[in-house]
């Protein structure tokens, strides 16, 4: 089947300047251009509209056991009120997988990665992953906490041992690329610490903090994992972290890592201790380092939830939980810290935050390398991109927001003097091949021939709110699933995962290791095809 | 395809005509029981859209007591692999945590990859000490209400007055470096259950505590997290304006029927065979293991999950959903199965009318 997307001005910088121009698809997947005299069998007319490729998120809390949790804890957030479109279930549920995918798709992303896939309940995760519709997923398997992983770095058992325990869980979870926070806290939590530095070591493992994100930075070379190892660094909201960022930069050594919700990290400290923007720091340890990629975490104002494995931020989180409740769960490995926060325009701390993520957007020299993401739910709701992207994109727009912030918090930020701009290239880059990038996915975020069509087409509103809340449409393989900002129905997307080579003798040990520690064998723990493809064949409301 | 699965086609086929005849006809269905499998809980969710019913999990402590605690107050929580290995001072809450521990003896072993854990010290509030628990150094029973002495512990811990003082047991939860409460939602209401946590957290001031509960039966626990995902909210829900509404009072399967308000119930057996007596006074459909003596208008036989066909369910073993492979592979025909076909036999008599 060809179909021809006629007449866009499209933003593909990977492949070239803006232009108008139209674009081939044929069964799913860009192509050059038809065969000679060969007519299209459908054609989406978008002349006018701004024509990009579909949007990917990289850092995004869309599901899993700590997902759910929050669901379980905050009724109260997320009453539904609206009545589901006809043939589409649960669309209008808020907080449901159904909702998420939904808003997603019709902000014009399609592929999201959920960055906590717990091996000991990976089943969890990917049940509620393959319930999210229209969208692509894929999720990140945390490693670097458990037991096993470190009894393994403490007897010495070598690279080589370390790099199969990885590539195990890589594999029987299904994960896309591997994750590690706060390297050795919640392993030290369990154990009664409740602060975790670089150089610190975890009870009875004697592993640093250092020595497991080194380990781990070898394992991923090793295995080959296309995406960096995506960390979640020590001493989130600590001020004074960037030093650990730039200790941490420094300790990679020119190997390819990733740093999530960076925003959270630019707390630097006045001569009182105060809290001030960390941003520029961080960003001369970003600039000169080509092996770093970050996203931002942006905050936005409003109710939401953090849902963090890191055990330690979160027991001192808690503190600030509106409303007063949260849950704090001593996993196998990790857990979860499950607090409620408000971000208010009232509050300095919180506005400095805001305006902290919008200097490290504004002040970042290469949007390859610094991509857009809110930490959702944590600094705020992934539907505030379309708001992000128009502050980004519009310093009047911004202007308003910074005028309106207390001195108080102004004073500690040099967000009022940047006069930068996003262009739609470099948002283009930052949402689409920057991501596409980052994670190995070589085959999407951008429009050339061989690229999935998956694309999102818009309105060229100067109200880039409304623009890039409301795509006008969006294909998804090259099938239109949303239509004048409206989905048009239930489709599955897939999970993306590797399949890492495993090594034999691991799985024996690990699988006995497994027996002995859960007293169940390790197929429990396995996340089978059938699942997912059951979902398939059972009759239920696809288009 | 064999004689017999022909014929019990055949009769699938017509018990879903007669549900579906039933349902047609019902202003308020209501969907309880619940005791299926993941697919089974999704199912029943899609075919509660379609009609507008109410859905309701025959572990109503789980709900009304455990998951309302979350909702009211947070908690701190572990899981079983980490209260076993890690934990050296079990709190055990009360005679139903006594009762489970002796029946499944989770802590029947003495090995834990953490060697530096020792022995596990018992304190038991309400309840004599199981016997079930290996490597147990030291064991302390208090006689009484669990909610009273959770109180006066309580106020022990946080330096308040209290009418009795229990020295030794304050000794024992300051002196230990993971302790681990454990409670049955069926001996405390949500308030007693809030009052376990709050000491909990009172305890991590100082040092670490954490909590496991004894699980819900029948996939309870998973039935209200694929409820929590796919509606956004546990169970109870209700349909009936067309998005899911979660509501413990208004949507609970036994006030519904006791209001007259539920015309029609569907059983969902699979891991509940035996109705409940509410169901003598409505019109039911019963999915019920094979085997099973249902009296009701329409009975289905379903295959067990886990046992007649593949399931994902909660393993009570670890707390997570695991991947269940059949033990004893039977033409049953799974819940999601029957409800999914009920479902499409309504779409079919709405094309058709
Ligand atoms: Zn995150």
């Amino acid at each position: 089947m060809l179909t021809l997307l006629k007449g866009g001005r499209v933003v593909d910088p990977v492949n070239g300047a803006t232009a108008v121009r139209d674009l081939y698809i044929r069964d799913g997947v860009m192509i050059a251009g038809p065969a000679e005299g060969e007519m299209p069998d459908e054609v989406h007319d978008v002349t006018g509209k701004i024509v990009m490729a579909g949007a990917i998120d990289v850092h995004s809390h869309i599901a899993g056991g700590n997902v759910t949790l929050s669901r379980l804890l905050l009724p109260e957030l997320h009453v539904s009120e609206d009545p589901a479109a006809e043939g589409m279930p649960f669309d209008t549920a808020r907080w449901s997988t159904y909702e998420t995918g939904r808003l997603y798709a019709e902000m014009g992303f399609t592929t999201v990665i959920e960055p906590a896939l717990v091996p000991t309940n990976a089943l969890q995760t990917h049940l509620e992953l393959a319930d999210i519709p229209i969208i692509d997923r894929g999720a990140l398997t945390v490693v670097g906490n458990d037991d096993h992983f470190l009894s393994l770095l403490r007897d010495r058992q070598g690279r080589d041992a370390l790099r199969d325990h990885v590539a195990y869980h890589l594999a029987a979870s299904r994960g896309l690329g591997i994750k590690v926070i706060n390297a050795g806290g919640p392993a030290a939590f369990h154990s009664g610490l409740r602060a975790f530095d670089l150089d610190d070591e975890v009870p009875h493992y004697g592993a640093t903090s250092r020595q497991i994100v080194t380990a781990l930075l070898d394992a991923a070379a090793d295995i080959g994992i296309p995406h960096p190892l995506h960390l979640h660094a020590n001493n989130l909201a600590v001020p004074g972290a960037p030093a650990t960022i730039a200790d941490t930069i420094a300790a990679a050594e020119g190997r390819p890592l990733h740093f999530a919700h960076i925003q959270f990290y630019a707390y630097g400290k006045d001569a009182d201790g105060g809290m001030v923007s960390g941003a520029e720091e961080i960003i001369r340890s970003f600039a000169d380092a080509p092996n770093i990629t970050m996203d931002v975490g942006q905050v936005m104002y409003g109710p939401t939830v953090t849902i963090s494995l890191d055990l330690v931020k979160q027991w001192s989180g808690r503190t600030f939980a509106s409303p007063g409740k949260w849950i704090l769960q001593d996993g196998d490995a990790e857990g979860g810290g499950i607090v409620p926060l408000a971000y208010k325009k009232k509050n300095w701390v919180n506005e400095l935050q805001w305006a902290i993520g919008m200097e490290l957007f504004l002040l970042s020299p290469d949007p390859w390398r610094m991509l857009l993401t809110t930490d959702h739910p944590n600094g705020g709701s992934f539907t505030t991109y379309p708001k992000i992207m128009h502050l980004l994109m519009d310093r009047e727009e911004r202007r308003a927001w910074v005028e309106a912030m207390p001195e108080e918090a102004r004073n500690k930020t040099a967000i009022a003097a940047i006069e930068r701009e996003y262009t739609f290239e470099e948002l283009a880059i930052m949402t689409r091949a920057g991501p596409a990038k980052v994670l190995g996915l070589s085959d999407r975020g951008h429009l050339g021939p061989g690229a999935v069509a998956d694309i999102a087409v818009y309105d060229d509103l100067p109200d880039r709110t409304a623009m890039f809340t409301s795509a006008r449409l969006v294909l998804k393989g090259g099938r239109p699933v949303v239509r004048d900002g409206k989905a048009l129905g239930w489709t599955f997307g897939t999970t993306h995962h590797l399949s890492p080579e495993t090594d034999p003798a691991m799985t024996r040990r690990i699988g006995s290791y497994l027996e002995g520690r859960f007293g169940v064998s390790p197929t429990a723990f396995s996340v089978p095809d059938a699942p997912s493809s059951a979902r398939r064949t059972s009759r239920s409301s696809h288009v | 395809m064999s004689a017999d699965t022909n014929q019990e086609m055949a009769g699938l086929d017509a018990a879903t005509s007669r549900a579906v005849g039933l349902l047609a006809k019902a202003r308020l269905p209501l969907i309880a029981g619940l005791g299926t499998d993941v697919e089974g809980v999704r199912a029943a969710l899609r075919l509660a859209h379609r009609t507008g019913a109410a859905v309701d999990h025959v572990g109503a402590a789980h709900i009304a007591g455990e998951l309302r605690m979350v909702a009211d107050a947070g908690s701190m929580t572990t899981t079983l692999a980490e209260a076993r290995n890690r934990g050296d001072l079990i709190v055990v809450c009360g005679e139903g945590a006594r009762r489970w521990i002796e029946e499944t003896a989770p802590f029947a072993s003495s090995e834990t990859p953490y060697d530096w854990r020792g022995e596990r010290t018992l304190l038991c509030l309400g309840c004599t000490a199981p016997t079930s628990v290996a490597a147990v150094a030291a064991s302390e029973e208090i006689a009484g209400d669990p909610v009273d002495l959770l109180r006066e512990l309580k106020a022990a811990i946080g330096g308040r007055p209290s009418s009795v003082v229990h020295e030794t047991a304050v000794a024992k939860l300051r002196e230990a470096r993971f302790g681990v409460f454990v409670t049955d939602p069926r001996d405390f209401d949500h308030l007693g259950l809030e009052l376990a946590q709050a000491l909990v957290k009172d305890l991590n001031e100082t040092t670490r505590f954490t909590s496991i509960s004894v699980p819900a039966p029948a996939h309870g626990r998973g039935a209200n997290l694929v409820s929590a995902w796919t509606t956004g909210g546990r169970l109870r829900v209700g349909f009936g304006r067309g998005f899911p509404e979660q509501d413990d009072w208004r949507f609970s399967a036994e006030r519904l029927v006791a209001d007259g308000e539920a015309d029609l119930l569907i059983w969902v057996g699979a891991l509940v065979p035996d109705l409940p007596d509410y169901a003598a006074s409505l019109p039911t459909i019963a999915l019920v293991p094979p085997g099973a003596q249902a009296t009701a208008d329409v009975v289905i036989e379903v295959g067990v999950p886990g046992i007649h066909h593949d399931a994902v369910l909660t393993d009570a073993v670890r707390d997570a959903f695991t991947f269940v492979e059949a033990s004893d592979i039977a033409t049953w025909p799974s819940v999601a199965t029957v409800l999914d076909g009920i479902a499409a036999a309504l779409d079919a008599g709405r094309e058709n009318a």
